[in-house]
Parts: structure tokens; C-alpha cells; sequence
């Protein structure tokens, strides 16, 4: 297994993610009483945390650790992938579980709502040259609406789920929205991941999934095939800008059997040195690659400008490879971040996913 | 066209026509070996600069409070200094407290970062740190506190600060952890202002120093009593005050802060003309201490003075062919004469003159035995060693788990190595070689103590102990 220890993440990670949705949430309960400041709801969020242990440092264990783990503060899973239909069209596609603690213990309550966790996930279905269906759901792990297990390793929050197969080597995938819905299956390859390993928290990122299953745009289901990712972390936080920096992630299928994963933290004032590390597959991608965005590259998104078009430059590679957006009308998550399936020099085998949190200018 | 084109056609202009027709500048006037002139310092208040030494911003910008402590908050606070005053009663003792125009609290750098070493496991002000490691770029860790900025006044005092920082990182990253970067340093932060306002230009207005930084020890600050230039190579002539204030170029834009800081290092270079050297802490032979006084005053004494109540310095400066020492350090320095004519034309220049000269400086040996490693390079890693020329390594490194000093070399543990920095598993490990084969590095020269017995140098070594 490779391991890389993501310096980078070290000193990016931040709890803004989870205490955008802790705020959410209390802003939710509260929402008949007078407003609770962002602030104000965003404090203790550090401190609760805190009272999590940090990641452990064993060794990571499969299937094991595709399951969930429930003493820690917060876990994630993230699928991503793109397929093509019959007809050689292709669909980006991403399904995304948080798991994030409300407190310590089990919730003692007499009331069947208490809970201790509270489940975010995200839907994303994205065709090609068309509108992205995208939708977002929150849940308290209360009433059988939404949870995590740890064996099988298991998700849902309502009728999205994603279920690892017995033989721990499949992933089976179930969301919807509005107008659009995929049934997927994720192979996983028989070459180990690659290892995530910060200070806060840890995990795996695992390209080189088959994909095959169905894709129902509306009204019309279609069997699809295709390649996908997952990327597994659990511990103390999750990575996202926060402060001055926003925070850009990649993943990116290079389309000559190398796979990267970037994170790039940038000034949203602009200026500065971007600060960036990057995780290879099948080997590390080595110290001199170049991603920025493009200047013509930047676009509004709910009152955000966002560098949806990015160029990348990997060793060895005379050209850059120019990234943008399979679809369009991207929403934004609770969390105010852009996620979205991008294609390099519209290339289909060139395929990867960008995230970009915490952009808006200051 | 609008009013700030106007000014910027305006001074463009006067740029032009500023460098037509101007006579070529007459080279800077350089030091030579021999004796330094001696100068008159200005009187200030010792315990007031002690205050301002561990309590101020000198430093003017620096990371905002909150995002120090966001940043720090599971930190084990380190002990701190007596007299540290508010904030700054709870900040290690290598950071101060400011608040900035904008009224944004600040944790700066001081002037301990570099001129506060551990000896005998006691923080000792004014002794050089020979172990702080700035081999690595500093960039990524100041670009990466903006995580923990908020927005507004505190945001762009971190920006502030980051930018100046990043302008000058590339001349301050040193190849060997303890070597100290500061002169070059200091020619990158000149390159980038103005000599007269002291207005911070993004792009250097000169051409700016090389990208490797010289290697240089820090010398002790107890040695100020005795010596009338602040440098090995005897620049740093005249009023010493403006040459200790010259870190606050990192962030003094104005003349005004310019004014007040120099205010303050008057009493600052006061208080570090108090300071008395430490004293031997181990056990001593005195007997062979007092045969290595006789050996000492008869080879020694006539560059590096007598010591005791009736002490002598000469204060004087070795030509290079004299003292053999790798002479990259002084040449650099008078070679430099852009650096030279700035500072001269400065508000530092008042009073203070440059003026290096192609010589090293014998310095004062009080308390020599703390001040390892040895000559202007941090070449030679014991007293031993340097008294004995076939015992200085070629590649070594210090042994820092522990770190012990050598009661019998006067030096920190270290090992020799049979391979440089191309030897070693990797870059981080390549870091602590330090190297005598590089440019600047070099460990030969002042070959003084070959012509004495080993007993003689056993003596001189016991001597060395009682200053």
C-alpha cells in the first residue's frame, strides 16, 4: 500500500465543513427562537471535537475500514465516477455520506428523535453538456431515517444508501433526485489505495473502480458502464478552506494510467504562493506539478466566484491539460463548497472530480 | 489622464532623468585591516530596554493574536522571561505582542529568536542560537496560518506580513541547520525599499542578493562592551543602534516608526551593553587553567586581548591572507557596494557607516567555551578543533538526541561523517551535514594554535573555561 503523509493537510485541516453543518442544523432547531449567530453557533464545535480521540495510527484493514467508525468525531465516504449509456453518452456521477458527532456519548433521551450523529449526503448526477441534478439531505441518525454501520459497511439517509457486498470488494450505490437516479455498482480494484494519513484525521483514497448499473434521466433508464473513485476519511475534521484560504481538491484520472489527488490552498483575496501536495497512482506524481486555474476560468455561482477551469501540468507532460466542468448549473453544497465531475481537453478518459471550498471573496 | 497616472508619468520621468547625465558614484569608502575606530555610543536606560527588548513590537507586523492562539492552542506553553508584561507573559520567550495601526493584536518575532541560546539546559539572553534551522522555506507554514485569519483588519495584517516574508524567503533559506542567514537577509529586505522614505516596494528596486544566504554564527551579545564594530568583518562602525534596529526592516514603512524604534533600541543597546558573560558552570582545574593563561597571553592576547579586572581589547580587524579563514563572508561584503551606498544614504546611515572591510574581526573571548561552533561560519564545532587544525572535520553534524556539550572540547556533541550532503538518505537528513567543502563553509585558516604543544592546548582549553 502506498503511504503518503499529506503535509499539506496537516496544516489545512479545518472543522468549517462540519461546523457549517452543525450551524445549519442549529439554525434549524432553532429556527422559531430568536437567530443564533453563525459565531455563536459555530462555537464549541473545536472543543467538541477536541474530546474525540485523533485518528489512530494501525494499519489500514479492508474491509474493515469501508466500514463506519462510530468513536470518531466525523467520517466520510465519497463516490465519484463517470459511466457512458448505449448510445456513448457520459454521465458524471458522485454520492457522498458525512457522518458528524453532536456530542460525546449516546444520546439519553426518552424521545425515539434523540441522537448523537447527524448524517449529511449528497446526490449528483451530471450529463455531459447538460444541467447537473444535484440534491443535498440532512438527517439526524434517529428513527432508522439515516445512519453508518460498520459491518457490512453500510450508509443511508432515507432511500440513498450505499452497501458494501459481502466479498468486501463491491460497492453497491442508490440515490435520486428530482429527474434523475442511478443503481451502481463499484468494483474495486485488486491494487491496494492510496493511503491518506494528517495530522487530524486519515483514511484512503481508491481509484480505479469498475462501474456498471443503471441511470434514470427523466423517465428514461439507461445501462450504463464506466470507471469511479472512492475516498474514505475519518478523525478530527475534514479538509476545507477555512480563514484566508480556500481550498481546491483534485482528482483526476490522467488518462495514461496515472491517477492524481491535489489539494491546493489558495489566498481568496488572491496573491500569495498557492501551497499544494499531491498523491499519485500508481506512483506518486513527483514535485513538479503545476495547477492553477485559468484566467478566463472563473465563473458565478450563487453569487460566488468560482475557477471552475483549471490547467495541470505533471512531469514529463509537455502540454498542460486544460480541466472544466462535464455539466453545468452546478448547485452549492450546504457548505457553500463547488463539486463537480471535470474532463481534461474533453478528453472521456480524462476524468476527475474538483472541489473547492471556502472561494468567496473576502 | 487621472491624478495617479499623472504622478506615475510624473515620477517616471523624474527616474529618467534622475539617472541621465549623473556622474558615476564614487566607490563607498571600505574598512582595511588594522585597528577599528572607536565610537561614542549613545546613553540609554538598560532596564528600559530590557522592557522593550521582551515586551515590543520592533517588529511591526507579524500573525494576528487569534490565529496564534487558534493555531497554538494545544501547545505546551514553553517558560518565558521574567518582566514580559501582558500578552506577552504567556508568548515563549522568542515572541512579543504588538498591536498594529489598525488595532489588530499581533505575535512578532523578537530579537531572541536569534540572540537567546540553552546552555546547561538555562535559556541565556544574548548568546547565538547555534541550533535554530532556517533550512527550510518558510512560506508554506506563514502561508498556511491564513487558514485560522478572519477577515478584515486582521486579514490584511496577515497578508501584510506574509507578502514581505515571501519576498525575502528565497534569500534567507540556509542549506545547514544552525548557520544563521541574516546579512543576506538583510540585503534582500534593502533591495526591496527605498533607502530614504523606507517606502516597501513589492519587486526589488536593486539588485538582490544571492539566493544562497553565506553561512554566519551569531555572536554573543556580551561582546558589545568590548568592541567598537558590530561585525566579523568590522562594518557596523560608528552608532551601534541602528544596526541592531535593522530586523524591523521587515515591516518599518515610514520614517515616523523608523524614529521610535530607533528611540527605543538607544535603550535596547544599553541594556545589551550590561550583559555579563555566563560563567563556567563545570568543574575547573585551576592550576592548568594558570599555565594556559601564560600560553595564552603569549599567543593569543595580541589580536584576542587580556582578560580580567584589567582587561585589554585591540579591536582589530585581520587581513584575510593573515588569518586564512574562508574569506566568502568578507568579500561578499565589500564587494557589495549597492548595500553599502543604501545603507549609508539611510535613515540608518545617520551617525552609523557600513564600511566592511577584507578581514575578519579577532573577537573578545569572553565566555567562548558557550559560543560553539567556531569562527565566522560555524565551521569548526569545538575549541579543540580549532586549536588544532588536523582535528577539524571535513563533514560533521551535531548529535542532538540528546544534545550534550563537551566539557573537554568546549563544544556540542557532534559526529564526523565520511560523505557530504550529497551522501546523505535525504534532503532533510542532507540539512544537518554541514558540509566545509561548500562555498562559504569552508573551515580552514586561523592555524594559530597548531604550533602549540597538546599540552599547551590542554592549558589554553582550561584557560578559555575561566573567561
Amino acid at each position: 500500500m502506498m503511504h503518503t503523509r499529506n503535509l499539506l493537510v496537516v496544516s489545512a485541516l479545518v472543522l468549517v465543513g462540519v461546523a457549517a453543518l452543525a450551524a445549519w442544523w442549529l439554525d434549524r432547531r432553532v429556527d422559531r427562537e430568536p437567530a443564533v449567530p453563525l459565531e455563536h453557533a459555530l462555537e464549541g464545535i473545536d472543543a467538541l471535537a477536541g474530546q474525540f480521540p485523533l485518528p489512530g495510527a494501525e494499519a489500514l484493514d479492508w474491509p474493515r475500514d469501508h466500514g463506519a467508525k462510530p468513536g470518531q468525531f466525523v467520517e466520510s465516504w465519497l463516490f465519484a465516477g463517470l459511466v457512458r449509456d448505449e448510445t456513448g453518452r457520459s454521465y458524471g456521477f458522485q454520492l457522498g455520506f458525512e457522518r458528524v458527532a453532536l456530542q460525546k456519548e449516546a444520546a439519553v433521551r426518552e424521545s425515539a428523535w434523540g441522537t448523537r450523529d447527524l448524517i449529511r449526503a449528497r446526490f449528483a448526477l451530471e450529463p455531459s453538456g447538460a444541467r447537473a441534478h444535484f440534491e443535498e439531505r440532512v438527517s439526524r441518525a434517529a428513527l432508522g431515517l439515516a445512519g453508518a454501520a460498520p459491518a457490512p459497511a453500510h450508509a443511508w439517509l432515507e432511500d440513498w444508501s450505499f452497501t458494501l457486498d459481502e466479498a468486501g470488494g463491491t460497492f453497491l450505490l442508490g440515490a435520486g433526485g428530482p429527474g434523475a437516479a442511478f443503481a451502481l455498482r463499484l468494483v474495486m480494484p485488486d491494487v491496494p489505495p492510496v493511503s491518506i494519513d494528517s495530522e487530524l484525521y486519515r483514511g484512503y483514497w481508491w481509484p480505479g473502480a469498475r462501474v456498471a448499473g443503471t441511470l434514470d434521466v427523466d423517465g428514461r433508464p439507461s445501462a450504463v458502464d464506466g470507471q469511479g473513485m472512492i475516498e474514505r476519511l475519518w478523525g478530527r475534521a475534514l479538509p476545507a478552506g477555512r480563514g484566508q484560504l480556500g481550498l481546491a481538491r483534485l482528482w483526476l484520472d490522467v488518462g495514461d494510467g496515472r491517477m492524481v489527488r491535489c489539494e491546493q490552498l489558495r489566498r481568496r483575496a488572491g496573491g500569495g504562493t498557492p501551497l499544494m501536495e499531491c498523491l499519485g497512482h500508481p506512483a506518486p506524481p513527483g514535485e513538479e506539478v503545476e495547477l492553477g486555474p485559468k484566467e478566463q476560468g472563473w465563473e458565478t455561482v450563487a453569487g460566488i466566484r468560482y475557477p471552475l477551469r483549471w490547467t495541470l501540468r505533471l512531469p514529463e507532460t509537455v502540454d498542460p491539460l486544460k480541466l472544466a466542468p462535464l455539466s453545468r448549473g452546478h448547485t452549492l453544497s450546504l457548505d457553500g463548497a463547488w463539486r463537480g465531475i471535470i474532463v481534461g481537453d474533453g478528453d472521456m478518459e480524462r476524468w476527475g472530480l474538483l472541489e473547492l471550498s471556502n472561494f468567496a471573496a473576502p | 489622464m487621472n491624478t495617479r497616472l499623472t504622478l506615475l508619468a510624473l515620477s517616471l520621468a523624474g527616474a529618467l532623468l534622475a539617472g541621465c547625465g549623473r556622474p558615476a558614484e564614487a566607490p563607498p569608502v571600505l574598512g582595511e585591516p588594522g585597528p577599528l575606530p572607536e565610537a561614542v555610543q549613545r546613553v540609554g536606560d538598560p532596564a528600559l530596554g530590557y522592557e522593550i527588548l521582551v515586551n515590543r513590537g520592533y517588529l511591526s507586523c507579524g500573525v494576528p493574536f487569534a490565529a496564534y492562539v487558534a493555531g497554538e492552542r494545544e501547545r505546551v506553553a514553553e517558560a518565558t522571561l521574567p518582566g514580559r508584561l501582558e500578552r506577552n507573559a504567556k508568548l515563549p520567550y522568542d515572541l512579543n505582542w504588538a498591536v498594529d495601526a489598525n488595532g489588530v493584536e499581533l505575535v512578532v518575532t523578537n530579537c531572541l529568536a536569534c540572540h537567546g541560546g540553552r546552555f546547561a539546559g538555562e535559556l541565556v539572553i544574548g548568546l547565538g542560537n547555534a541550533f535554530a534551522d532556517f533550512s527550510v522555506d518558510p512560506r508554506r507554514a506563514i502561508e498556511g496560518i491564513g487558514l485560522l485569519v478572519e477577515d478584515g483588519a486582521p486579514a490584511e495584517a496577515w497578508r501584510r506580513w506574509a507578502d514581505r516574508i515571501a519576498a525575502i524567503a528565497p534569500y534567507m533559506v540556509t542549506d545547514t541547520v544552525g548557520v544563521n542567514p541574516a546579512p543576506n537577509l538583510t540585503m534582500a529586505l534593502m533591495a526591496h525599499r527605498d533607502p530614504v522614505s523606507l517606502r516597501w516596494h513589492a519587486e526589488p528596486q536593486l539588485e538582490p542578493p544571492p539566493r544562497s544566504p553565506l553561512p554566519t554564527a551569531v555572536p554573543p551579545w556580551w561582546r558589545m562592551q568590548k568592541k567598537y564594530a558590530m561585525f566579523y568583518h568590522g562594518g557596523g562602525q560608528g552608532d551601534h543602534v541602528p544596526f541592531m534596529m535593522l530586523k524591523s526592516l521587515v515591516c518599518t514603512d515610514d520614517l515616523a516608526e523608523a524614529r521610535m524604534i530607533d528611540e527605543w533600541f538607544t535603550h535596547v543597546r544599553a541594556y545589551i551593553s550590561t550583559l555579563e558573560p555566563p560563567a563556567w558552570p563545570y568543574s575547573l582545574d585551576e592550576s592548568l587553567a594558570a599555565e594556559g593563561r601564560v600560553v595564552f597571553e603569549q599567543h593569543c592576547t595580541a589580536c584576542h586581548g587580556t582578560y580580567g579586572d584589567d582587561w585589554t581589547y585591540p579591536n582589530l580587524v585581520v587581513a584575510l591572507d593573515q588569518v586564512g579563514t574562508d574569506p566568502a563572508y568578507a568579500l561578499q561584503a565589500v564587494e557589495a557596494e549597492r548595500f553599502i551606498r543604501w545603507f549609508n544614504r539611510s535613515f540608518y546611515g545617520r551617525g552609523a557607516h557600513a564600511r566592511p572591510a577584507p578581514g575578519y574581526v579577532a573577537p573578545p573571548l569572553d565566555a567562548v567555551w558557550a559560543t560553539a561552533p567556531f569562527l565566522h561560519n560555524d565551521s569548526v564545532p569545538s575549541i579543540a578543533a580549532l586549536l588544532d587544525s588536523s582535528r577539524r572535520p571535513t563533514f560533521w553534524r551535531h548529535l542532538t538526541e540528546p544534545r550534550e556539550y563537551d566539557q573537554e572540547t568546549l563544544g556540542w556533541r557532534y559526529e564526523t561523517l565520511d560523505h557530504g550532503k550529497e551522501g546523505a538518505a535525504d534532503a532533510a537528513e542532507a540539512r544537518t551535514i554541514y558540509d566545509t567543502t561548500r562555498h562559504g563553509y569552508g573551515s580552514g585558516g586561523h592555524t594559530f594554535g597548531d604550533a602549540l604543544s597538546d599540552a599547551q592546548r590542554r592549558a589554553v582549553i582550561e584557560y578559555l573555561k575561566t573567561l
